[in-house]
């Protein structure tokens, strides 16, 4: 079975999984969740994650410093030996992976699918795909954007 | 009681989450060994017995299933119980896994508690050192898989 490029639904399903991992291993709240907005502005960091299996495609995300520099502390409970940069760094490494997983596990839970190692963003790079949502955090903007192959049978249900 | 404890995971930030949690959750551990992929880690278990394996499944390498099914063909690894920590929660993988032979699954993203209940339910023992009456010990049984 492959994944249907339904948007709705896709769009759904990667604010559910992001909301949840950010909840449950991140100890941060979504305020608010919309569809590409504007550009994001300032100093921004991402990373992103091809997988395959079922379906392939792409997840990318990014944030701002400061931010995911929160987050890291949250998830560690205090700062690394590395400091502050590597812990955010690798942070959003995790998160990437985590959100990706998160939401092919709940859009086919009989299927297999493999992630590469996520990969970081060049610095002042966006993440861009076929569907691209942004969280609104309590003071920072996460962006989220995904991609299937185009083998990837797509409807027109909406 | 002091458990010596196995974290398996490519991401040097997992490994030291999966520590934390540990550490809060109030199990006594003696040592933790840790290694980037399965074949660092049964290099390591060569000589060293731990008394459970917390795993990842996608890493370069040797990934979690090549290691669980290696530690289940070896003697003096099979009674090593192993709980796989992965994002991917689809019954067919987990099912994988089940079959060939991890006794714990927790899946990404978890609460604290949940790691620790894993944990306790796979040795049999809370981080008090009360014994849990459904835990499965070291013998492997396949009825107390919890997932």
């Amino acid at each position: 079975m492959s994944l249907v490029f339904d948007r709705p639904l896709l769009s759904e399903q990667l604010t559910m999984a992001a909301t949840e991992v950010l909840e449950t291993m991140f100890f941060a709240s979504v305020d608010t969740a919309s569809d590409e907005a504007e550009s994001p502005v300032g100093d921004r960091i991402g990373a992103s994650l091809d997988f395959h299996g079922a379906c392939a495609g792409r997840l990318a995300l990014s944030l701002d410093r400061a931010t995911a520099e929160g987050l890291a502390s949250n998830f560690f409970g205090g700062v690394g030996e590395g400091g502050a940069e590597e812990d955010s760094q690798s942070v959003m490494v995790e998160l990437t992976n985590m959100v990706c997983g998160a939401m092919l596990s709940h859009l086919d839970r009989n299927s297999i699918f493999c992630l590469d190692t996520p990969k970081q963003l060049e610095p002042g790079q966006e993440p861009t795909g076929e569907i691209v949502r942004d969280l609104s955090l309590e003071d920072g903007l996460l962006r989220l954007a995904f991609s299937l192959q185009e083998s990837a049978p797509k409807v027109d249900a909406h | 009681m002091a458990f010596d404890v196995m974290i398996v995971d490519d991401s040097p930030a997992m490994r030291r989450f999966i520590r934390r949690v540990i550490e809060v959750s109030g199990f006594g551990v003696g040592r933790y060994l840790e290694a980037g992929n399965g074949e660092e880690a049964l290099k390591q278990l060569e000589h060293e017995w731990v008394d459970i394996v917390l795993t990842d499944i996608n890493m370069p390498r040797m990934d979690g299933e090549e290691l669980v099914t290696e530690m289940r063909k070896q003697d003096h690894l099979m009674a090593i119980p192993v709980i796989v920590i992965s994002t991917d929660a689809t019954e067919a993988r987990i099912g994988r896994l089940k079959q060939l032979g991890a006794q714990g699954y927790v899946t990404k993203p978890f609460a604290p508690e949940r790691l620790r209940e894993e944990i306790e339910t796979v040795l049999g023992v809370t981080p008090e050192g009360a014994l849990v009456g459904a835990g499965m010990g070291m013998d492997g049984g396949d009825d107390e898989f919890s997932f």
